[in-house]
Parts: C-alpha cells; sequence; structure tokens
C-alpha cells in the first residue's frame, strides 16, 4: 500500500492542499452583496416551513434595494434548543429566530441572549395583535418579542361521530358513552392525559395552577387536586378514557374513526386524514369546576431579536412585515397556523375554515403559559406526580405536596445561585 | 491439525443455533427496510383487523410491507436536501478516517517500539479520557472549538472531534498489534539504514494493514453516526450531516415512522457496505495476540 | 565580594560554560528561576488585577454616586416643580459635578426630561432605544428583588462604554412608587494611581539568580544536594516575601485612596444636588444614600491580595525543589533523548489535551460552582460553592419512603440511579461478552459451513448507527403498535406497557444495547480463540478431558488476555450509554430508568443547573476511574501469575 513513500507523502499533500481550502471556505457564508444580512432560525417543517420561506422570499425581493435580506436556518427540533442555548450565549447565533414563550424567562435572566422590542411598538402596533399575545411575550415589564402566531388545546371531534358540540363535561362524558356504546371496545376520549402539558388545562379550569406570577410553586392546592379527580372520574368511572395514551395512538385511532373526540393542538390536525369531517371547538365547561371552561395553556410563538443582531431595528422590521395582514393570510391558510392579528380573523376564508375558527374561540378561555425560569422546574415533579397519580393509585393530594415541596427545594437553589 | 471431526448431528445442532440466533439479529433491521418500503408512516407493517386471528398476527410480524411502495423514500429525498447531506456526511467522515488514523499510527507506533518516560501513563490516559461523559462536553467544547479556534460552521471543527474521540480505542488496539509485530526485520532495516519514517511507512504499516483497516473503518464510523456536535456546530442547512437530518423526521409530535425508516436505511447503507467489503479483516484486525494493555 | 563581582561582571563565554557543566548550579539556578517566575508571576498578575479592580470600582463608584443623587434630585424637582423643572436643574448638576453626560428619561410617556443642556424636554427618537430599554431593565430588577426577597439584581446599572466611559443608570420613582424613570451619567475614568510592578518583578528576579550563583561560587563546598536544595528555598522564600510584602503595602495604601476618594465623591455629589435643586426651589431632604461605599467592592481588595500573595509565596517556594532537586535538569534531558518518539506522540496527546481534557478540567471547574443559567456570565469567583454541589448529590440518602401507601422509591435519588446504571452495565456486559463469546465458540467450530455469512449477518448491528438502533426498538416496543407485544399477543399472551413499569422499561433498553454490543465482543473472541493453538486441545482430549474442562482450563485463560481490554471499554462505553436510554425508553416511567449520564444531562440542559450536572459528570468519571484503576491492577496481577 505504502510502498514508494516519498511519492505517496506528496500525493497525500496536493490532496490536502486542494481540499482543505475548499472546507475551510465552505459552509462560511461569504456576502459578496453589500448591505445587510440577517439569519434566522426556526424548527418549522412542511407547510409551516412553506409558508415561512414564501413569506420571507417576498420580504427579501421587497427590501432588495435597500440592500437587506433574511437567510433562512431550518433546524430539526431535538436540537433547535439546545443549539440556542449554545450558541447565543457565546454570541455566535443567529440574529432572529421563532420560537415559543416558554424559555423566555431564563434566557431574559441568563443575559445576552434577547433583545427587547417594546420600544419599537407604539400602541397602534399592540392594538394590531388579539389580546394576551404581546404580553405572553413580555417579561418584567419589557417586551422581548413580536407575536407571531398561537397555539393551544382544543376539543376536536369527527363531526360524522359526534355531530353535537358538547359545553359541558357531563355532555361530553354523556357523548364519549354513547359511543361506546355503540362502538364496543373503543374509547370515547381520547386525549395524552399522562402528559403534563394536558394537565395544566384542567388545573387552570379549576383556578389552580402551577406558579403564581411571583414565580411561587402552587401546586399544593385544593383545586389542582380536583382536577386530578376529575380526570380520574374519567377514566374510573365514566371510563371514556384510552388505558394507555400515546400522541401516535390517539393519531391512529382519530383517522380509523375508532374515536370521536380528541383533544389535541394545531400540531395534531396536520397529521389528520383531510378526508374526514374535522371540526374544533373550544373545550367545554366544567360544572364541578362552577361552570368554569377547560382553560388550556396558550402557547405563543414569537419571532426574537438576539442581543447580537446588527441591526434591531432592521431586524424588527423583519418581525413586523411576518406579521402583517398578507404575511398572515399566508401563514394561515398555507401553514395552518393561527396568526396572531386580529384583523386576519374578519378574511372569511379563516372565518369559515372550520379548524381556524375553533382553535380561535379556543382563545378566549385559554391562560397564557408562563414564561418566567421558575415555570421550568415543574415539568420533572409534575411528570413524577402525575404517574403517581395515574399509574401507582396514589391520592393525588400527597403526590401534589410531594411536587410543590420538590419544585419550592429547586426554585430556591435557583434563587439562592444569583447571588 | 489433525483433528476428530464433530459429527453431523452436533454441525446441524450448531446451524440451528446459528440460524436462530442470526434470525433474531437481523430482524430488526429488516424491520425497519420493510417500514421503509411500505409507503406509510404509522411504525405498524399492516392493519389489525377487528378480530384478529394467528395468521393475521403472524402477517403483521412478518417483515414484508403490505405492497411495496418507493413513496417513502422519494419523499424523504424531495422533503429535505438529503442528498447534499450525504456527501456532507461523506466528506467529514472520510477526512476523520484519514486525521484519525494518521494520529492513532503514529501514536501506537511510537508507544509499541520506543520505551519512553510516560508511556505507561500515556496508554492510561487514552483510556481515562473514555471515561469523562462526552455528551456533558458539549458547552466546553462549542466554547473550544467555536469561539477559541473559530471553526465553527466549518468541517474541520467537527473532524478534529471526531478524530479524537476515535484515537483512545485505536490506539489500543494498534498498539496491541504491532506489538505482535516481530521487531527483527525491523532491526535489521535499521542496521541497514533506513530512517525511522521509511520503516514506519514502508515496513511497518502493510504489515499491520488488518489493524490499520479497523481504525479507519472505526473512525469513519464515529464520525458517521456522531448527531448532536454535528448540530450544535454547523450554521447553515447545507451544511448538515446525515444524521442531523435525520432528526428532521423524528420530531416532537407526531413521528413519520416512514420517512425516517427509509432514511434510516439510507444513511445505514454506506457503512454497512464498507463493513462488508472490509469484513475479513476485521477479526485479524481485533486479534492477534489480543488488544492487549 | 570581589572575585565573584569579577567573574559575574566578565560573562565570558568560559565562565559561562564552566558554570553550565557544574550541575549544582545549573540545579540551583533552575530552582530560583521556577520558584521566582512562578511566584512573581502570579504575584505580578494578581495584584494587577487588584490594581485594576481598584480602579473599576473608583470609577464605577464616582459614576453611580453622580448617577444617584441626580436621580434624586431630579425626582423631588419634577414632583414638586413639573417636568419642565428637569432641564434646568440637570444643566445645573452637570456643571457642577463636571460629568461627559447626563439624561434624564421619562418611559411611560417615551421623553427625554433633561440632556444636560437645560433645554425643554423632547420625545425619544429611534436612536434612543437603549436610554428605554434601560429604564424598563431597572424596573424589572427592582420588581425582580422585591419578589425574591434578595438583593439579586443591581438596583443602579453600571456598564464600561466603548470609548471608556463609565455609565451609571439610577431609578426615578413616581408617587406611586413605580419606576417610571432613570437619571443616567457618564463619566471619565478614575485611575487612581499605578503600581511599580514592573521594577519590583525584573529586580527581584536578577537578584534572585545573582544571589544564588554568588553562593553557590563562594561556598562550592556546600555539603548535600538537600543542603543546597534548602538554600535555595530560603532564599526564593525571602526573596517573594519582601516582593509580595511590598505590593501588598502599595495595594492597601491605594484601596485606602479609594474609599476615601470615594465617601468625597458621595458628598460632593450630594452637595450638587441640593444646590441644583435649591436652584429650582426645592430642597432635598438629606437621606444617607442607598448605595454604601463598602458594597462597591473596593474594601477588603488588599487583605485579600496579602493573605493571596502568602499562599503563592509558600507554593512558588516549594516548587523550587522541583528545580533544586535536579527534576528540571532531568525532565529536559529526557526530552531531548527521546524527542522522536515524543514526536510521533505528539499529534494525539495534543489532540486528546486540547479535546479531551480541556473540557473534562472546564467541567470540574464547574462542578464546584453554583452555576446555572442566571449566573452564567458572572466572574467565577463569585459562584464558588466547593463542594456543596458533591455533597448534595451524595449526601442525599431518602432512597425509599415510607407513605401512606407502603414503601416507595424515590426515582430521582441519586443512589438509585448508581443501581440502575451498575445494573444496567453489568446486565450488558455480562449478556454481551457471554453471547459473543458463545457465538464466537460456534463460529470456530472447525469445518463449519457458511462461516462467513453467518459472521458478515451477526455483524450488523455494529455497523448501523446506534441512535437509529435506539430509535428503532423504540417502535418495536411500542405498547399499540410494536411487533414485540404483537409476538406475544400471537403466543397468547397479553400486551405488555413496556413504558409504564421499571422492571420491563429497563429491558427494553437491555435488549436493545445487547444487540447493538454483542458483535463487537463475538469479534474480539473470535480472534483471541483463532489464536489458541489446536494442539493443546488435542493433548487434552487425548487425557480424556470432556469439553467442559477444555474450556475452563484452555479456553478460558487463553482468550482472557484478549477480552479483559475489550471488557474494560464495553464497561465504560455501556456506563455512558446516552443514545439507547435517552432514544429508547427516555427514562420512562418518570425518570425510573434513568443513568447516570441521561440524568445529568437533564439536569443540566433541562433545568440548567450546569454546576449540579458537571459535579454529576465528575462522580461518573471518578466511579469509571477507579474501576479501571483497579480491573487493570487485578489484570496484570493474574497475568503475572498465569
Amino acid at each position: 500500500m505504502f510502498r514508494t513513500s516519498n511519492k505517496f507523502i506528496l500525493r497525500l499533500l496536493a490532496l490536502a492542499a486542494l481540499v482543505v481550502p475548499t472546507l475551510i471556505g465552505c459552509g462560511t457564508q461569504e456576502s459578496e452583496q453589500e448591505g445587510m444580512e440577517l439569519v434566522m432560525w426556526h424548527a418549522y417543517r412542511g407547510g409551516e416551513r412553506a409558508a415561512l420561506e414564501e413569506v420571507i422570499g417576498s420580504f427579501n425581493a421587497e427590501n432588495a434595494d435597500r440592500g437587506v435580506r433574511v437567510r433562512l436556518l431550518a433546524v430539526p427540533f431535538d436540537a433547535y434548543a439546545d443549539k440556542l442555548s449554545a450558541a447565543l450565549p457565546q454570541g455566535k447565533g443567529p440574529d432572529l429566530f421563532i420560537f415559543a414563550q416558554d424559555r423566555l424567562g431564563g434566557w431574559v435572566e441568563s443575559g445576552k441572549t434577547v433583545e427587547p422590542i417594546g420600544f419599537y411598538l407604539n400602541p397602534t402596533d399592540h392594538q394590531r395583535f388579539l389580546p394576551g399575545m404581546v404580553d405572553a411575550l413580555t417579561y418584567r415589564g419589557a417586551v422581548y418579542g413580536v407575536p407571531l402566531n398561537f397555539k393551544s388545546l382544543a376539543l376536536i371531534r369527527n363531526a360524522d361521530l359526534a355531530p353535537t358540540e358538547p359545553q359541558t363535561t357531563d355532555e361530553l362524558a354523556a357523548a364519549a358513552r354513547a359511543f361506546m356504546v355503540a362502538r364496543p371496545g373503543e374509547f370515547g376520549l381520547s386525549f395524552e392525559y399522562a402528559n403534563p402539558d394536558f394537565q395544566g388545562a384542567l388545573f387552570n379550569a379549576f383556578g389552580g395552577g402551577v406558579v403564581s406570577d411571583r414565580g411561587e410553586a402552587i401546586l399544593d392546592r385544593e383545586q389542582n387536586r380536583k382536577a386530578f379527580e376529575l380526570l380520574l372520574k374519567w377514566r374510573d368511572e365514566d371510563k371514556i378514557l384510552l388505558p394507555e395514551p400515546t400522541g401516535a395512538l390517539v393519531l391512529t385511532l382519530y383517522n380509523e374513526e375508532r374515536t370521536p373526540f380528541v383533544i389535541s393542538g394545531p400540531w395534531f390536525l396536520g397529521e389528520v386524514d383531510p378526508a374526514l369531517n374535522t371540526i374544533v371547538s373550544p373545550l367545554p365547561i366544567i360544572p364541578e369546576a362552577d361552570g368554569a371552561p377547560i382553560r388550556p395553556w396558550l402557547l405563543v410563538e414569537g419571532v426574537f431579536v438576539s442581543e447580537t443582531a446588527p441591526s434591531s431595528l432592521e431586524a424588527f422590521r423583519v418581525a413586523q412585515y411576518l406579521t402583517s395582514p398578507e404575511a398572515a393570510t399566508i401563514f394561515a391558510l398555507k401553514g395552518r397556523q393561527l396568526p396572531t392579528i386580529k384583523a386576519i380573523y374578519d378574511d372569511p376564508r379563516v372565518m369559515n375554515d372550520p379548524i381556524l375558527s375553533g382553535f380561535r374561540q379556543q382563545l378566549e378561555s385559554s391562560a397564557p403559559l408562563p414564561n418566567i425560569p421558575e415555570m421550568a422546574h415543574y415539568w420533572t415533579p409534575g411528570t413524577t406526580a402525575m404517574t403517581q397519580v395515574l399509574r401507582s393509585g396514589r391520592p393525588p393530594a400527597d403526590a401534589l405536596a410531594e411536587a410543590q415541596a420538590e419544585m419550592d427545594r429547586s426554585i430556591a437553589e435557583m434563587r439562592r445561585s444569583g447571588q | 491439525m489433525s483433528e476428530e471431526r464433530l459429527s453431523a448431528g452436533t454441525h446441524a445442532g450448531l446451524h440451528l443455533i446459528l440460524i436462530i440466533v442470526t434470525l433474531l439479529t437481523i430482524y430488526p433491521v429488516l424491520w425497519v427496510a420493510a417500514l421503509g418500503f411500505s409507503g406509510r408512516q404509522t411504525p405498524s407493517l399492516a392493519d389489525l383487523p377487528e378480530d384478529p386471528t394467528f395468521w393475521d398476527r403472524l402477517r403483521v410480524m412478518i417483515p414484508m410491507p403490505e405492497q411495496f411502495s418507493l413513496a417513502n423514500f422519494t419523499g424523504v429525498f424531495a422533503e429535505q436536501p438529503l442528498a447534499s447531506w450525504l456527501i456532507n456526511s461523506i466528506i467529514v467522515s472520510g477526512l476523520t478516517t484519514i486525521v484519525g488514523v494518521f494520529m492513532a499510527c503514529t501514536a501506537a507506533y511510537a508507544f509499541s517500539r520506543f520505551k519512553f518516560p510516560g508511556r505507561r501513563s500515556g496508554m492510561m490516559m487514552f483510556l481515562v479520557s473514555q471515561m469523562y461523559p462526552a455528551h456533558l462536553m458539549m458547552i466546553p467544547l462549542y466554547i473550544i472549538v467555536v469561539k477559541w479556534l473559530g471553526l465553527g460552521d466549518n468541517y474541520l471543527g467537527l473532524v478534529l472531534v471526531y478524530s479524537v474521540t476515535a484515537i483512545p480505542f485505536c490506539v489500543w488496539m494498534l498498539k496491541g498489534y504491532f506489538d505482535t509485530l516481530p521487531y527483527e526485520i525491523e532491526e535489521s532495516a535499521i542496521m541497514d539504514g533506513a530512517s525511522r519514517t521509511r520503516i514506519f511507512y514502508e515496513i511497518v504499516l502493510p504489515l499491520a494493514r488488518p489493524a490499520v483497516v479497523v481504525t479507519a473503518l472505526f473512525s469513519f464510523m464515529t464520525a458517521w453516526n456522531e448527531f448532536i456536535l454535528a448540530a450544535i456546530f454547523m450554521e447553515s442547512e447545507g451544511a448538515y450531516t446525515a444524521p442531523v437530518g435525520l432528526r428532521f423526521f423524528v420530531s416532537d409530535y407526531a413521528a413519520k415512522w416512514g420517512y425516517f425508516a427509509a432514511g434510516a436505511i439510507i444513511v445505514s447503507l454506506p457503512v454497512c457496505a464498507l463493513f462488508f467489503l472490509l469484513q475479513k479483516y476485521l477479526v485479524s484486525g481485533l486479534t492477534a495476540g489480543g488488544v492487549k494493555g | 565580594m570581589t572575585t565573584a563581582d569579577a567573574s559575574l561582571g566578565q560573562s565570558s563565554s568560559s565562565v559561562m560554560r564552566s558554570l553550565w557543566r557544574d550541575r549544582r548550579i545549573v540545579d540551583a539556578v533552575l530552582g530560583v528561576v521556577i520558584a521566582l517566575s512562578v511566584g512573581l508571576g502570579v504575584i505580578m498578575w494578581t495584584a494587577r488585577s487588584a490594581s485594576d479592580g481598584l480602579d473599576t470600582a473608583a470609577s464605577a463608584g464616582s459614576a453611580i454616586f453622580k448617577a444617584e443623587m441626580a436621580a434624586l434630585g431630579g425626582e423631588a424637582v419634577q414632583n414638586a416643580k413639573g417636568a419642565d423643572a428637569v432641564g434646568p436643574f440637570a444643566a445645573q448638576y452637570k456643571n457642577q459635578t463636571g460629568v461627559e453626560a447626563l439624561s434624564i428619561v421619562s418611559a411611560p410617556d417615551r421623553i427625554l426630561l433633561a440632556d444636560g443642556t437645560g433645554a425643554a424636554p423632547r420625545p425619544l427618537g429611534v436612536g434612543d432605544k437603549d436610554l428605554y430599554d434601560r429604564v424598563v431593565r431597572l424596573a424589572a430588577h427592582a420588581e425582580t428583588n422585591e419578589i425574591e426577597g434578595q438583593k439579586r439584581k443591581p438596583e443602579i446599572l453600571i456598564a464600561q462604554s466603548d470609548q471608556g466611559r463609565y455609565r451609571a443608570s439610577a431609578p426615578i420613582r413616581s408617587a406611586d412608587g413605580d419606576i417610571v424613570a432613570m437619571a443616567e451619567v457618564e463619566t471619565a475614568p478614575v485611575v487612581a494611581g499605578g503600581l511599580r510592578l514592573l521594577l519590583w518583578s525584573s529586580g527581584g528576579l536578577v537578584f534572585g539568580i545573582a544571589g544564588i550563583v554568588f553562593a553557590m561560587r563562594q561556598f562550592p563546598g556546600l555539603g548535600t544536594q538537600k543542603a543546597r536544595a534548602g538554600l535555595v528555598v530560603v532564599v526564593s522564600g525571602l526573596i517573594l516575601m519582601v516582593i509580595a510584602l511590598g505590593v501588598s503595602a502599595q495595594i492597601a495604601a491605594k484601596e485606602e485612596g479609594v474609599l476615601s476618594s470615594l465617601a468625597l465623591a458621595q458628598e460632593n455629589a450630594f452637595a450638587a444636588a441640593e444646590a441644583a435643586a435649591a436652584a429650582q426651589g426645592v430642597t432635598l431632604s438629606k437621606e444617607p444614600s442607598a448605595t454604601s461605599v463598602r458594597s462597591l467592592q473596593a474594601r477588603g481588595t488588599a487583605t485579600l491580595f496579602r493573605d493571596s500573595a502568602l499562599f503563592v509565596v509558600a507554593g512558588a517556594t516549594l516548587m523550587s525543589l522541583f528545580g533544586s532537586l535536579g527534576g528540571a535538569r532531568r525532565l529536559g534531558q529526557t526530552f531531548v533523548a527521546h524527542r522522536s518518539a515524543y514526536a510521533y506522540v505528539a499529534p494525539a496527546v495534543l489532540g486528546a489535551l486540547l479535546l479531551v481534557f480541556f473540557p473534562l478540567i472546564y467541567g470540574v471547574l464547574m462542578s464546584f460552582t453554583d452555576t446555572t443559567l442566571f449566573n452564567v456570565n458572572t466572574p467565577i469567583m463569585e459562584r464558588w460553592t466547593g463542594l456543596s454541589n458533591y455533597g448534595a448529590i451524595l449526601g442525599d440518602f431518602d432512597i425509599v419512603q415510607r407513605t401512606a401507601d407502603g414503601l416507595r422509591v424515590d426515582y430521582q435519588n441519586f443512589y438509585w440511579t448508581v443501581f440502575v446504571t451498575l445494573l444496567w452495565t453489568v446486565s450488558n456486559v455480562v449478556l454481551g461478552v457471554t453471547i459473543g463469546l458463545g457465538l464466537a465458540l460456534v463460529l470456530n467450530t472447525p469445518g463449519l459451513k457458511g462461516k462467513t455469512v453467518y459472521r458478515i449477518l451477526l455483524v450488523l448491528p455494529w455497523a448501523v448507527p446506534n441512535y437509529i438502533t435506539a430509535l428503532t426498538w423504540r417502535g418495536m416496543f411500542h405498547p399499540q403498535f410494536g411487533v414485540i407485544n404483537q409476538g406475544i399477543e400471537l403466543a397468547g399472551g397479553e400486551r405488555i406497557s413496556w413504558f409504564d413499569h421499571f422492571g420491563t422499561s429497563f429491558l427494553t433498553g437491555l435488549a436493545t444495547n445487547v444487540w447493538l454490543s454483542f458483535p463487537f465482543m463475538m469479534v474480539v473472541s473470535l480472534g483471541a480463540l483463532q489464536s489458541i493453538n489446536r494442539d493443546m486441545y488435542e493433548a487434552a482430549r487425548l487425557e480424556g478431558a470432556s469439553w467442559w474442562q477444555q474450556f475452563r482450563h484452555i479456553t478460558l485463560p487463553s482468550v482472557q488476555p484478549a477480552l479483559i481490554p475489550s471488557i474494560i471499554l464495553s464497561v465504560v462505553w455501556t456506563f455512558n450509554m446516552f443514545n439507547v436510554i435517552y432514544l429508547t425508553s427516555a427514562g420512562e416511567p418518570a425518570g425510573a430508568n434513568e443513568i447516570l449520564i441521561t440524568k445529568a444531562y437533564k439536569i443540566g440542559f433541562e433545568q440548567y443547573r450546569y454546576g449540579y450536572s458537571a459535579a454529576y459528570a465528575v462522580i461518573i468519571f471518578m466511579i469509571l476511574f477507579v474501576y479501571g484503576y483497579f480491573q487493570v491492577k487485578a489484570t496484570s496481577a493474574t497475568e503475572a501469575k498465569g
């Protein structure tokens, strides 16, 4: 193999001389044109991604004469948060990025990540958006993102199997049971109730919750206990719930028309068989909670500007463009997303869409997911508590008390470290 | 080498064991392949009817799709630039192989042939370096490679990290192999006046071909399979490697199992092909008096 | 004195050569050089940063007081006389205090109340975004401190601009007590006096070397090497001590100066504000400043420096022994003697040092801090907590709790995770080795047909990327659609919810990992088996040994040397096998199935507790290190015997 060593070394060097410069050059973007290039990250796929690319394409076309253009980078969802956490504090991340509000508090506290853009928003801008959208992206009085779209859970039903919209949870349970009588072996209400994301909806309905505005854990409350009891009633007494809820299973059952009611969000609909007669409606009210509706958590996806962007004003203008009525129409109709501006919901194409209008109605009774850093301490103890109650049969009061203690402890530790 | 042949019955028994184990071993691979060719997105090869019979259940388990379809494969290439990702992976893995083999061979040769202070501790150091959990080194590696060395968004950074990850195992193995090569050949070459470098390239390396091949294969695999660092370092989509791209299909909510399976097959093929081509070196490379310390 | 001076003064080549050849002098000089360069280097570096720290404290403090008083006056003037009076107040204040710039900004109505020139208030323009943001940030900090009940966030912002000016922003509260505005000043930096460091350090070095050479020449028969080393210690220790105390005194003097100048600055700023407010017809109540001079991190600098300097002196002096006892010289000789070997080894070692050991050291350092998302950008000394992370991890003995419904295991507990990890590692390696060795034995049967085909197919799991494997097996174990459950139903059993209970969830990971790791063991075993001399078996068979006896006494001992290193590697890889656990079972149910590395990852990247997670990583490392050490020792012991 290496008979004549000199020739071999020479050849290797020649190869290296060719390859190495190419490597160093490739990957790095040399912008030959003058002007500003803003890099924007997102984790969209499929229709959402196509919509975003179309909107950014028109932005670039319209701003070509000013020399401002946006370059998109799609990141796999699994790596998205890690990539941001690694890159932003080192000053190497994007100029703009799209993300939900759940990590906002943490980013602001760690510093050197997101830039406040409240200064650029004037009162008319605030009026453009649906109520609560800008607030979701506000942390300690400063607005950090321009709201792009929102998501929450809602009641998704197959109108062929369940023609009437249930107004209360009793009606929902009755309709589910009726279905199960007609089709033995199937389940009337399918949703991932073991997932803590879903649990918040019930907590909020009963007036409980996870964290207060001041960042205290409020798990160990009577209201949360009642929420668990309602869930257990559905599973054990009414027996309308799936024994092993997973996302894939819910999807399959719905697509095979083996379940009429599903509680899920817009992401679910991307996988649903379009031939089915699907209608989205707000989650029903709970008589046991004094007639309060189920209040799912509202996730608002915003366009954030990073502190290292060359011009926060230009970046803000991009964000504004993405929330213009024209862009919102594309996002709604092509991306099947729910834009945050009021104007879009006057468009008949949007309001007559049974899916988009359903989620829009749900907005009235959803509660924003807290964006404070203390919220991040909920997920692990919360999941543990749920598993204990649902699988091991532990009394809800005990499970909640323990989860509360765990949250208190880790929040105190986090705060101590900041000194 | 006369030896009593085992009876035909024993042979048959051994074959039976081997066949069962082999079938169990390749079943998951066949399953993924069937899923990829099924054209569907659920992790189920066929739908169970309402009241499945024994034969229905068996049918679902056999790794053959209900109908053959290339939809998943075309979809995978169309939805994402899988082709360019594959090329990126090949480039990165290829370079890792070159760099890794170079670093490992030179170091192992020194450990084997030269007696110098720090030899024993050097070998131990390589073993020890494997012990610190690599997954938790993400942030410092990012700081070192991207910030200090400025090699982010540039394959060199990844290549460096992957080579260094693969070295310890390769050095251990190569050294063991070098140890079994008789020193007399090199001794006579030295007495004839050949330089160390010439001896290394023209005599020792060819003799150690099986072990070098295994080293190359191992380096290639380490680079080919790595996901998280590639995702974090690269700044443009065209520069992603194949594992990063594959993660697009298995996302947070509903997993597209069909696309994942098709992508998995495509991503696994090059490494499997290499394994097949080089399999005769595998055994001899990892042996010969063993991976001795 | 004269002869020595003469010889030193000559510095002719013959003298130097004779000095060099005298090993005793070389060793002594090396000792002194090592001690002095390390000691002086560290002392001077620390002194420089202490001095800079005092400069910063002086500048920042001055700016802070000026801003604070501007805010005090501005608030009073606005509440008493309205917004229009703020401009003139600010102009007079600026003149009197001599600040470079002054702005008073109100946030809700976005107005610049004063820019120091006395002009009327004007609305904020696009370029004033930073001003607005700072007011909002001040309000946020005050709110955070109030909620958390601690002063975690600074209530007056201080930063240094690109031109080196110091910018301080102090809050102004409305009548309701909310922070709605701020007063911001920019001041030029203050240099509180320099230290003569270079003079001291170079003087010390020269003096030390000269002194030692002189001593060696004067007293050639100075007994043993140990005595000489002792002399070096004394000499370098004395020199370093003198220098350290001298520099320390300078720093103390500087500190005094800074503290008194800060107190004066505070008084002057208040006087200026009082006068400017009075000119607008407002009296300021003489409130003590909210910011105490003490809190500006100047006090204590000198003491801290002196203590650490003495520590450094002790350490550096001890390091001289490395030189004076000949260690340095011998190291150099070794290096030169084996330079070709080191050249061969250099690329790999450099790569490992940079990309493995630096992150490792980073991780170790991080584990002694309580770094979280909140404080990742603060200087490391402020985050130092010593061993408290380790104490928290190792001291948590609440594994099992007694509750109303019986005993329950706390799955987040460290020791439970250790148990799971050990169980995971042992079962995987045992199964992998058994299956691998077993298959190798079968494949090694002479005359077996189709060996190559089997070998190719059985090696396949090793070729497939392991995250693909993990996800594939996750799919196969899917409770509803997975083939495993369907196979169970085929056999007439009940479907199992694999990820709902610890035992079954553990089995999923075990199956996956054994599948992926047995080929490696098989190939290694095959290689080892093929190198065994067949004649030994022949001889044993003739003596009537059964198959099992042949296995125990011939096969096993022969493959052991090859297997052991592979087993060590396999143990290490399995212990840290992230992908399989994370992707296949994701630690279900509720973290019961996590191993140490996945738990550390979750703590670090999902809860952002980087310091705690780093401590976990170091513990993982220590466990493996101890295992590896004892395993290698045990192996060499048996090899020596056998």
